[in-house]
């Protein structure tokens, strides 16, 4: 059932946004992410909406897929929503004993809303059309300047990737320990939630032991496969922009020019 | 020529108490001697704690020694500047196919190594390919390493170590975690290597049937070497296995107890060998 889970949930599919490079497309994110909030006016809006729209359409996954993602956070813009239209001070629309909803709390709260859903969005977008591996490789070459600050990031990359790889597998280790747990008597799902979080400690101690032993496993494995860190090391599939991400970056760097002169105007 | 040697090599790991200081150590390795011819497939069989796994990892240089050397190739394990060299040379899979797995996809996993040593991209392609090939694993090459079985994942990690192009393989017991269907295709993967591509193969297990097949057998106990030859010398030697706390066969172990009754040679191992050896000896009787 957990086993369903996938981190970062990757949809496959055939599309001009799958073969983008992931540097190109978290560096599109990046800026999406910016955009969204430069939208103060009908025609900004008009802009990052149909640059939305046009990424979905391009990336053939289903909108259906998308939405699933805002449910998590409803509960959150829901309450956004309702503290913009009663907090803000404004011209009054009705009220409800103590609280007063405005004219200028609605559409604040409403801007809120978009931008939240345009955020959520935007950021499930990169994470459907790229695999986990591709966007480890693309975080490790494309923030490969850090280097120069002194931040690790092949070893951060590569602890990502191990880490997804583990996930499965140390998810099939807890449902196994709650079943044996269980087959001793163990109660996890009745009693108040002091209770239930106490009955966890059961399962999270030996499933960090094991965590553990097999980190000391995997890094011996490493070792003997000759892994010495990122120094001097090469890629079978090595990371090298292709035409069409150079024109994506273009278009990126129209379209957030396009809406900065429009902020500027006005 | 000698691929791998042990000179006086011994190995104390330390006790420590609850603080973490040393109060104590407890020899693993005592005085261990031996050569292993390149391109030979050698056994190494003993029982839990008899030390087989420590030697492993001297021999791969993940442990230093405490007393003595270790050559692998011409370089001794302790001068570090050859450490790469080393595990170059003799490649190491381990017991546990689910921690010796690194990346999510197959071929990914097989490319690891020769990332490490700096393989350039076009030869990490054909290595890849062609080490997925020898352990028969082409089909799953794009499959994530959590959907395979336990002998395909084991056959995985093989392939990882001879994209490195290793000229000795050691197999720390690898197929102590299988079931015998994984455990065979593991086992005809390394035979077939050792024959083919004379990659030397050192194979430590406590199954005594994986022997069988070997050029070599060297048993150990209590951190030494007891008795070192070839498999039907070992095998037709019952008592001093039992001294090693193992035991023969279950083929051997018949064939010795027929032998009380019926003349038989000694040193069977294998069933036809018994088979044929019983069907000698009734024609002798009824002639």
């Amino acid at each position: 059932m957990i086993r369903d889970m996938t981190i970062g949930q990757y949809y496959p599919a055939k599309s001009v946004l799958h073969r983008l490079d992931p540097r190109v497309k978290l560096m599109g994110t990046l800026i999406f992410l910016v955009s969204v909030f430069l939208i103060h006016d009908v025609p900004s809006f008009i802009i990052v909406t149909g640059a939305l729209c046009l990424c979905i359409a391009l990336s053939k996954v289903p909108v259906s897929l998308m939405l699933r993602g805002m449910r998590a956070i409803f509960v959150i813009m829901l309450m956004t929503f309702f503290f913009n239209l009663f907090l803000t001070p404004g011209e009054p629309i009705f009220q409800a004993g103590p609280l007063k909803a405005t004219w200028e709390g609605l559409k604040l709260g409403l801007y809120m809303l978009m931008r939240l859903s345009y955020l959520i969005i935007g950021a499930s977008l990169m994470t459907l059309t790229t695999t986990p591996n591709q966007l480890t490789d693309g975080l490790e070459k494309g923030l490969g300047f850090l280097n120069r600050l002194h931040v690790p990031v092949h070893e951060v990359a590569m602890m990502m990737s191990i880490a997804l790889r583990f996930i499965p597998i140390l998810t099939e280790e807890m449902e196994k320990i709650m079943q044996a747990q269980k087959a001793r008597g163990a109660d996890f799902e009745s009693g108040s939630l002091i209770r239930r979080a106490r009955g966890l400690i059961p399962i999270l101690v030996p499933l960090f032991i094991s965590a553990i032993r097999r980190a000391n496993d995997l890094a011996m494995a490493m070792e003997a496969r000759c892994y010495h860190g990122g120094v001097g090391r090469t890629r079978m599939k090595p990371l090298k922009y292709q035409g069409r991400d150079l024109a994506a970056y273009i278009i990126m760097a129209v379209y957030l020019a396009a809406l900065i002169i429009l902020r500027i105007l006005k | 020529m000698k691929i791998i040697r042990t000179l006086h090599l011994v190995h104390d790991y330390l006790i420590r108490d609850e603080e973490g200081s040393a109060t104590g150590a407890s020899r693993a390795l005592d005085d261990v001697n031996m050569e292993i011819e390149a391109g030979s497939f050698v056994t190494i069989i003993g029982r839990n704690g008899s030390g087989k796994s420590t030697l492993a990892r001297h021999l791969n240089a993940l442990l230093m020694p405490t007393e003595g050397t270790v050559w692998v190739g011409q370089h001794s394990t302790a001068q570090e500047e050859h450490l790469l060299d080393i595990r170059r040379t003799a490649g190491m899979v381990f017991q546990n196919p689910d921690n010796q797995i690194i990346a999510g996809v197959v071929e990914e996993d097989v490319a690891f190594g020769p990332e490490n040593i700096g393989v350039p991209s076009e030869e990490i392609w054909q290595r890849v390919a062609d080490s997925l090939e020898k352990v028969g694993m082409t089909e799953c090459r794009l499959d994530s390493p959590n959907r395979l079985s336990g002998g395909q994942k084991q056959r995985v990690a093989i392939a990882g170590i001879l994209a490195m192009k290793p000229s000795c393989m050691i197999l720390d017991e690898a197929t102590a975690m299988l079931d015998p269907g994984g455990r065979a295709s593991v086992l005809s993967a390394v035979h077939e290597l050792n024959r083919k591509e004379g990659v030397t193969v050192i194979l430590i297990t406590h199954y005594m049937e994986e022997a069988a097949d070997s050029d070599r057998v060297i048993v150990m106990d209590g951190g030494r070497v007891m008795m070192d030859g070839k498999p039907a010398e070992i095998f037709s030697d019952r008592d001093r296995l039992v001294d090693c706390h193992l035991d023969v066969p279950p083929v051997t172990a018949l064939a010795l107890t027929l032998s009380e009754e019926i003349p038989l040679p000694p040193g069977i191992i294998k069933r036809e060998a018994l088979t044929s050896a019983l069907e000698k000896a009734f024609k002798a009787a009824a002639a």
